[in-house]
C-alpha cells in the first residue's frame, strides 16, 4: 500500500448461474424461492366444483389485476364442469386451447420461467402430478399517463412523450412507424432487476452490422441492476474516458421514430421514460426536435447560432483571461480602459476571479437543479442577481468578469443536449486553466487537445466528428450539420451505411 | 502504466514546488488593474547626449468607475540612447506597469525628424508592443515633449490630441497617416509625407481649453527618412488630391455676384500618365483629376443653377488644379517625388515600367508636369 502502487487484492469471480433456480417446478419449489415474501400467494381451486380435482394458483399480490384473475381464470375454472371430467393433463390442454379467457396462456416447464412469469405479473397454475405449469397473464397496467416532454418541450409537434412502461413506449413508436419492417427485439439486462431492453430498427434499411453490434454490446452487459441511464450507456459506448455524449437520448417518440427512419438503431429500457439513438455523432447534439417543424432557413440559422454559442461557452472565459492577462494589445483601447476602470479596488487577479465565478456559477446551477422548481428559481435569483450584484457593489468581483461568465453560461444553455452542455462546461474550465498558464498559446494547445480527443472518439463505428472529419469529402447530403430543404435532401447520411440511402422519390 | 503516470505527476509537482517557472516561450502576464495604457508616445532628440533620444509617454484621460475618484493622466518622460531603453527606464518610475501596446498616436519632434525617423520606424516593425498602424505626426517648430508634458497640468493638450484623432477625418487639410504607410513609402520610394502638428496659443474657435492648443499644420516632407520641408495649407490640399484622398474641408468660392459658396468635394479620382518620346526618354507627366462635389452653403445668393453652376464647376476645377500644381512645384523644387507619382503612373502603363523607373529620379525635378482638373457638381 503506497503512493506509487497499491497492493493488488483479488476480486472474487462473479459467475452467472444457469439455470438460475435449480429446483423442480412445484408448489414446494415456489414456496422455497419466495420464502419470506409476504406478497407471494397461492390457493387451491377445484376444477368444475369437483373437490377431488384441485389445482394450485400462485401469484404475487400487487403484480396481478385481481379482477382479471377472478373473471378470466377463477370463474371459468369453477363453471366449466368438463374440466373436472378430464385428467389433469387433458385439463391443461383444454385450458391452453381456450377454456380460460386469458389472452395469454403459456406452458412452463422450468422453475426459472415460472418465477419470472410471477414477477412479471402472471398467475402460475400448478397441476398435481404434472411437471409443467401454466402461466396466465393477468398483470396490472399501472403506469403514468402519457404527457408532454418537460425536457424537450414541443413547440409545433406532437405532445406525447415516453413513459416508464416499455410496451407503451414501443406502441408509441409503432403507431408512428406502421411499417411491418420495424423490428423490436427484447433482451434482458441485470441479474437482479432483469430489465427488458428493446432494440428497434427497420429491417432492410438499417445497417445490420450496427444492429448486431448494439445487440452484442447489450447482451454483454452483466450487471446486477439496470436502473439508471448510465447502467446502459457506459456499458455500450466505445469510449468511457470522455465527457462528451456518444448516444443521443430523447423523450419524444417522434424524434425517436425519425432517427430510426434515418437508419439509426433505437434502444428502449423498461422503467426509463426515454430512448436512445445510435450512433451519436457530434453534429447530432446540435439538432433540436423542432428543427424539422420550422422553415429550413430558420432552422439552419438557429443551428449556426448554436455552433456559435458552443464556441462562446467554450472559449469566452479563456479568451477573456488571455486578453486581460497576457495579450492586452488584442483589446480595443476603449474596452481595455473600461475593464481597467471596472477592476479598480477589486482585490483578486482576473484569473482567480474567472475561475471562482465559473465555480460559483456551477454551484448555483447545481443547487437550483436539486431543489423543487419553485425553490430552485428562488435560489437562482438569489444566487445570480442578489449575490452577483452585491459582489460587484462590494468590489469583490468586477462587472466585466461577471458579464463574461454569465454570457458563457447562458450560451451553454442553448445546447439542445444537456449532456453536451455538461461536457462543454468541463472543457470550459480546462481551457480557462490553459489560458491562465499560456494565454492564447495555452488556448491553442487546449483546443488542439480537445480536437485530438474528439477526433479519436467513435460511436458504434462512426467517427464522432462526422462529417467534419473522416468523411473523405463525400458527405454532401443528409442534413448532417445544417437543415436543408427536405425535398432536396434525398439521401440518408452516408456515415450510417444504411442499406438504402435514398429516402424519397 | 499507472505508476509511470503518478511519477510524472509527482515530478511536475516537485518542479512547481521548487520554483521552476513556466518556460520563457510563454507570454508574460499583466496585472490589468495596475496597468497604465499608454495612448500617445512622443519621440525627440535627447538633450543629455548627442545622439540620444527623449521619449515622452502619455496615458490620456483615464476613466474611473462610479465609486472611485477619477484618475489623473500619466505623463512620463525619459532619455536614453534608444527608445527601448527610455521606455524601460519609465517602467521604474512607479508601481504601475506601462503598456505601450495601446499607443495610437506617435509624435516625432522636429529635431528628431530632421535627424531621421528610419530607426524609429524600424523599431515599430520589431517591437512586439508598439503598433505599426499607430498614427504618426511630426511636431512643427517644437518637440513632442512640449506637446505632451503639459497634458498633466493643462487639461487641454492631451484631450485635444484625442479629439483630433477622432475628428481629423471630418475636417482639415491634414489627413492622418500610419507608421506602416510611412515605412512602406520610405522603403519603396525613399521619401514620404507625414501630417504635422503645431502648438499654438489658444484662440477662441480653436477648440482648445488651455492656454495653448494643438493644430494641424499641413504635411512634413521627408526624404531618406529625414525632414526636408513643410507644406502650406493649399499644398496640403493639393497632396490630398494627388493621392486621391478626400480631406472634407469645403472649398470656399466667391461668385461674380459676390455671393459666397462652400463646395464640398465628395469624390476625387486622379490618374497619371508618363509621357515618353520615341526613344523612350521620359519627357513629361500628365495628371488628370476628376472631382465630384456638392454645394453645401450659399451666402448672399441663391442655389447656383445653369450658367452659375457651370461657373462653380470651372472655378472649382481651377482651384483644384492650382492646389495640385503648387504641391508638385514644391516637390520638384525639393527634387524629390514624395507622392510616389512615378510608381502610380506605371500602374496604368506597366510596359513603361522599366523606362520610367530608370529615369524617374533624375528627371523628376525638371519634368514637364501637366495638370488637368475637371469638376462636376452633382447636387446644386
Amino acid at each position: 500500500m503506497g503512493f506509487f502502487g497499491k497492493q493488488q487484492t483479488k476480486v472474487p469471480p462473479h459467475p452467472r448461474q444457469e439455470p438460475r433456480i435449480d429446483l423442480p417446478l412445484s408448489l414446494e419449489g415456489l414456496q422455497q424461492v419466495f420464502a419470506g415474501c409476504v406478497d407471494f400467494v397461492h390457493r387451491q381451486v377445484a376444477l368444475g366444483g369437483d373437490e377431488s380435482k384441485r389445482v394450485t394458483l400462485c401469484y404475487l399480490d400487487g403484480m396481478v389485476k385481481m379482477e382479471r384473475v377472478s373473471d378470466y381464470v377463477l370463474w371459468p375454472l369453477a363453471q366449466d364442469t368438463t374440466l373436472a371430467e378430464s385428467s389433469m393433463a387433458q385439463a391443461m390442454e383444454r385450458m391452453v386451447a381456450g377454456a380460460l379467457y386469458n389472452l395469454s396462456v403459456e406452458r412452463r416447464t422450468t422453475m426459472d420461467q415460472a418465477v419470472f412469469d410471477l414477477i412479471n405479473g402472471s398467475c402460475v397454475m400448478l397441476f398435481p402430478g404434472e411437471a409443467a405449469a401454466l402461466a396466465l397473464g393477468a398483470g396490472t397496467e399501472e403506469k403514468r399517463s402519457i404527457s408532454p416532454s418537460e425536457n424537450e418541450p414541443p413547440i409545433k409537434g406532437p405532445r406525447d412523450s415516453f413513459v416508464e412502461s416499455i410496451r407503451t413506449n414501443t406502441s408509441l413508436i409503432r403507431r408512428r412507424l406502421r411499417s411491418p419492417d420495424l423490428k423490436i427485439k427484447q433482451l434482458l439486462v441485470g441479474r437482479q432487476t432483469v430489465t427488458p431492453v428493446d432494440i428497434l430498427w427497420i429491417e432492410g434499411l438499417t445497417n445490420p452490422e450496427m444492429v448486431a453490434s448494439v445487440e452484442r454490446r447489450i447482451n454483454n452487459i452483466d450487471i446486477d441492476a439496470l436502473i439508471a441511464t448510465g447502467n446502459l450507456e457506459e456499458y455500450i459506448i466505445d469510449d468511457l474516458n470522455t465527457p462528451f455524449p456518444l448516444l443521443v437520448h430523447t423523450e419524444r417518440p417522434d424524434r425517436m421514430t425519425a432517427g430510426i427512419v434515418e437508419g439509426r438503431v433505437g434502444i428502449l429500457v423498461d422503467g426509463l421514460p426515454l430512448g436512445w439513438l445510435v450512433p451519436g455523432t457530434f453534429s447530432q447534439f446540435f439538432k433540436a426536435p423542432q428543427d424539422k417543424s420550422e422553415s429550413w432557413v430558420v432552422a439552419a440559422a438557429l443551428t449556426v447560432l448554436r455552433y456559435l454559442c458552443m464556441l462562446t461557452t467554450l472559449f469566452l472565459p479563456a479568451l477573456y483571461i488571455a486578453a486581460v492577462t497576457f495579450h492586452l494589445e488584442i483589446l480595443p483601447t476603449k474596452l481595455a480602459l473600461s475593464i481597467i476602470a471596472a477592476k479598480q479596488d477589486v482585490p483578486f487577479t482576473s484569473i482567480f476571479e474567472v475561475l471562482i465565478l465559473l465555480v460559483a456559477f456551477e454551484i448555483i446551477q447545481e443547487a437550483g437543479l436539486r431543489l423543487p422548481s419553485s425553490i430552485g428559481q428562488t435560489v437562482s435569483i438569489l444566487g445570480g442577481l442578489v449575490v452577483g450584484t452585491a459582489a460587484v457593489e462590494a468590489r469583490i468581483v468586477s462587472p466585466a468578469i461577471l458579464i463574461v461568465v454569465a454570457v458563457a453560461g447562458i450560451a451553454g444553455y442553448t445546447m439542445p443536449s444537456q449532456d453536451l452542455a455538461g461536457a462543454l462546461r468541463l472543457w470550459r474550465f480546462l481551457l480557462a486553466l490553459c489560458a491562465s498558464v499560456g494565454g492564447l498559446f495555452g488556448i491553442v494547445v487546449g483546443s488542439a487537445v480537445l480536437i485530438i480527443h474528439l477526433a479519436g472518439i467513435e460511436s458504434f463505428g462512426v467517427a464522432y466528428l462526422t462529417p467534419f472529419a473522416a468523411n473523405a469529402g463525400k458527405q454532401t447530403e443528409g442534413q448532417t450539420v445544417l437543415r436543408r430543404p427536405m425535398p432536396k435532401t434525398k439521401l440518408r447520411e452516408d456515415a450510417l451505411k444504411t442499406q438504402n440511402r435514398r429516402n424519397q422519390k | 502504466m499507472k505508476r509511470g503516470r503518478r511519477l510524472l505527476w509527482a515530478g511536475a509537482l516537485c518542479a512547481a514546488l521548487t520554483g521552476c517557472s513556466a518556460p520563457a516561450a510563454l507570454p508574460y502576464t499583466h496585472d490589468i488593474e495596475t496597468t497604465v495604457l499608454i495612448r500617445t508616445l512622443g519621440v525627440d532628440v535627447g538633450t543629455q547626449s548627442l545622439d540620444g533620444v527623449g521619449v515622452t509617454a502619455s496615458s490620456g484621460a483615464r476613466p474611473s468607475n462610479e465609486s472611485t475618484p477619477p484618475q489623473e493622466a500619466v505623463v512620463l518622460s525619459a532619455q536614453a540612447d534608444t527608445v527601448s531603453a527610455a521606455r524601460a527606464a519609465m517602467q521604474t518610475y512607479g508601481d504601475n506597469e506601462l503598456f505601450f501596446g495601446t499607443v495610437e498616436q506617435m509624435l516625432v519632434g522636429e529635431g528628431l525628424a530632421q535627424r531621421g525617423v528610419d530607426d524609429f520606424l524600424t523599431l515599430l516593425t520589431r517591437d512586439f508592443e508598439l503598433r505599426l498602424d499607430a498614427q504618426l505626426w511630426v511636431v512643427k517648430g517644437s518637440s513632442a515633449a512640449d506637446v505632451l508634458l503639459p497634458a498633466q497640468e493643462e487639461e487641454g493638450a492631451d484631450q485635444r490630441l484625442e479629439a483630433m484623432e477622432d475628428d481629423i477625418k471630418l475636417s482639415g487639410a491634414t489627413l492622418p497617416r500610419s507608421g506602416r504607410e510611412a515605412l512602406v513609402d520610405l522603403r519603396r520610394n525613399g521619401a514620404t509625407f507625414l501630417p504635422a502638428l503645431q502648438k499654438s496659443p489658444s484662440r477662441p474657435g480653436d477648440g482648445g481649453k488651455g492656454e495653448t492648443t494643438i493644430l494641424t499644420a499641413g504635411y512634413a516632407l521627408l526624404r531618406d527618412g529625414a525632414l526636408c520641408g513643410w507644406t502650406t495649407l493649399e499644398e496640403s490640399h493639393g497632396i490630398n488630391l494627388l493621392v486621391g484622398q478626400l480631406d472634407n474641408e469645403p472649398v470656399e468660392l466667391t461668385a461674380p455676384d459676390s455671393s459666397k459658396l462652400a463646395v464640398s468635394i465628395t469624390r476625387a479620382q486622379t490618374s497619371y500618365t508618363s509621357r515618353l518620346d520615341e526613344d523612350n526618354n521620359l519627357i513629361g507627366l500628365r495628371v488628370e483629376c476628376q472631382v465630384e462635389a456638392r454645394v453645401g452653403e450659399v451666402r448672399g445668393g441663391g442655389v447656383p443653377q445653369g450658367e452659375e453652376l457651370d461657373w462653380v464647376e470651372t472655378a472649382l476645377a481651377q482651384r483644384c488644379q492650382a492646389r495640385m500644381e503648387e504641391a508638385l512645384e514644391h516637390a520638384q523644387a525639393l527634387q524629390t517625388d514624395f507622392f510616389n507619382l512615378g510608381r502610380r503612373s506605371v500602374m496604368r502603363a506597366p510596359w513603361q515600367k522599366q523606362a520610367v523607373e530608370r529615369q524617374w529620379e533624375d528627371a523628376f525635378s525638371a519634368l514637364e508636369i501637366t495638370v488637368n482638373a475637371e469638376a462636376r457638381v452633382v447636387r446644386g
